[in-house]
């Protein structure tokens, strides 16, 4: 394990030295949560709000969802890219398999992101907000604990959209399609519970979808440590799930890598 | 001295899709093989430092990616040592390492030495190890002012002067280059190829390069192996290859007169220029001394050098298969 570690390490180190990166990444993370708190803002003044939830509330858990796409690095772009131009077949003959270095060097990134997201994050957002939300620290605790694991849960999903080009010679589509499920079935733009009948979110909460963005985000409304350990459990039984499926998949891949003589 | 390499056998193909209208393209693709390797057996003893030449899509890189086990095979059997590359594909990169010219193997956007720490790590090498191991290479390969650099920003020569050192790191018994010097300009060429030659000697690495420079093989090869069509079309020594195979030598006379003229069966005019002249000997019809004999009678030589034709000339021939 003590490899990966220092995998992930550097990559951390490499992560932040990305200044105009980060910035501008971060800059349209503040633009998204602007429209989304603007927007539900507009929709309590209309009096269509939910009565169970405040328009502060509401305002956190929206920053909150749209955070979990920006805390994790875009993955399936560098092993699309790895599995295009073949590099992929050149990281073979290493005593480290390809599939959990990239994770690795993942998970490095995600944390240099966390580093910034959190720290940053929470004065930006009580200011465009104007309050802290009803359960207070603790409630934004809870969610940054949540989003943690939802974030590496993305990871590799997007692990999964990036060797997915073996067959469909482009990631992009399907990374798309994965991500138009999260905003379906993940509470990306509505809280689960708000779910209409016939998506029932008391259903759509055990979906993996869910343990990215829903479960964790919703901890704002009702932090427990019952309700934290709660959504831990789904996500470790998602990541075990997924982290399964991903190296049999892997393994499916390896059969395709083609490299052709120079 | 026990094997380190044994190849019998071996065979390759690539699976094409044809280019077809839209439509068939899409409900029924139709495919065509591509013969890469086509039954080539050879076998390297420890220590050896051996040739692997062939024009382009011989199956040189293809053979080689076998051997380090990136590709697997369609037929034939190899052993790396007592290893089967695709099957303990990790056990055996302890054992090797691979440089292939045309990839880089460095982490693009990372410094060269991050890439040798993270690759220390995945070795399993100790810190103390590492550390030592790291300062004798960058001394011998002399990079200690390029190693800080982000490897993107290196020029070919540096980088590939990297590649090898990350290829070394972990001490291979085997290594595996694939057209290390491609690119590079004559200067670096000839560093990359003395300090292979003595990384191989100093550490009894066995060598395997492909290369399309037969400088490559004169200066750091003992052995030439060539295929061509994925079939093995010869496997010599280099020395052999020159004595053996070399039915011409090149002899360059200089003289009092200002011309001369050697017509003579077995002699070509290959240059003539004033008090100079230059001649291939076919060996196989007339001797050296039977030519040398005939220009003493014609002029007052004043040098005399007799050559062995270029190396590149040799390959070339072979390829044609004037020597199979």
């Amino acid at each position: 394990m003590i490899k990966y570690y220092h995998f992930a390490r550097i990559a951390f180190g490499d992560h932040l030295s990305g200044r105009l990166r980060i910035f501008t990444r971060y800059l349209i993370f503040l633009l998204l949560d602007w429209v989304m708190i603007a927007m539900w803002d507009l929709i309590y003044k209309s009096g269509y709000g939910p009565e169970q939830i405040s328009v502060v509330d509401m305002g956190w858990y929206m920053a909150f969802s749209q955070m979990m796409f920006f805390l994790s690095p875009r993955l399936f772009i560098v092993i699309d890219s790895d599995v295009r131009s073949g590099n992929v077949g050149y990281f073979l003959n290493r005593p480290i398999p390809y599939l959990w270095m990239r994770l690795s060097e993942g998970i490095g990134a995600l944390f240099g992101n966390l580093l910034i997201y959190y720290i940053v994050s929470v004065p930006f957002l009580y200011w465009m907000i104007g309050e802290f939300p009803s359960t207070g620290w603790f409630g934004i605790i809870a969610v940054m604990g949540g989003l943690v694991l939802a974030s590496v849960l993305h990871l590799l999903f997007q692990i999964l959209a990036g060797l997915s080009t073996f067959w469909t010679n482009d990631a992009i589509f399907i990374y798309h399609s994965y991500q138009k499920f999260c905003l379906l079935f993940g509470g990306i733009y509505v809280p689960l519970a708000l779910y209409p009948g016939f998506l029932s979110g008391e259903v759509l909460k055990f979906f993996p979808f869910a343990s990215m963005v829903g479960n964790p985000v919703s901890l704002i409304f009702a932090p427990s440590l019952v309700g934290f350990f709660e959504v831990l459990a789904l996500q470790i039984f998602w990541l075990g799930f997924v982290g399964f499926g991903l190296s049999a998949f892997y393994r499916l891949c390896l059969r395709k890598v083609e490299v052709h003589g120079g | 001295m026990s094997l380190s390499i044994l190849v019998e056998n071996l065979q390759k193909n690539f699976r094409i899709r044809k280019k077809s209208g839209l439509f068939k393209s899409v409900f029924s693709p139709e495919y065509f093989d591509v013969r890469a390797v086509d039954g080539v057996s050879f076998s390297l003893k420890e220590g050896e430092r051996v040739a692997f030449v062939g024009p382009n899509g011989a199956g040189k890189s293809t053979t080689i990616k076998i051997l380090s086990g990136i590709l697997h095979p369609d037929g034939g059997r190899v052993e790396i040592g007592g290893f089967v590359p695709w099957v303990d594909r990790k056990s055996l990169a302890y054992r090797i390492g691979t440089v292939f010219g045309q990839r880089s193997q460095l982490w693009y956007h990372l410094p060269a030495q991050d890439t040798f720490e993270l690759l220390s790590y995945a070795y399993d090498m100790s810190r103390e190890d590492y550390l030592s191991r790291i300062k004798m290479l960058v001394d011998a390969f002399d990079a200690g002012d390029i190693v800080s650099k982000p490897v993107r920003q290196l020029s070919l020569g540096e980088r590939m002067r990297c590649e090898i050192i990350a290829s070394l790191l972990h001490r291979p018994k085997i290594l595996f280059l694939d057209e290390p010097t491609v690119g590079l300009d004559v200067v670096s060429k000839g560093v990359i190829r003395d300090l292979v030659k003595k990384a191989s000697d100093e550490d009894g690495t066995t060598v395997l390069l492909t290369s399309h420079d037969t400088g490559d093989m004169e200066r750091v090869c003992d052995r030439v192996i060539v295929i061509d069509h994925g079939q093995l079309v010869t496997d010599k020594p280099v020395r052999e290859l020159r004595s053996g195979y070399i039915r011409e030598k090149i002899i360059t006379l200089a003289m009092k007169e200002e011309a001369i003229s050697l017509t003579m069966n077995g002699v070509r005019l290959i240059e003539a220029v004033p008090h100079q002249l230059r001649v291939s000997v076919d060996t196989s019809q007339i001797s050296v001394e039977a030519v040398l004999q005939a220009a003493m009678k014609l002029s007052s030589l004043q040098d005399i050098t007799v050559e062995d034709p270029p190396m590149e000339d040799i390959i070339k021939e072979i390829y044609a298969g004037s020597f199979v």
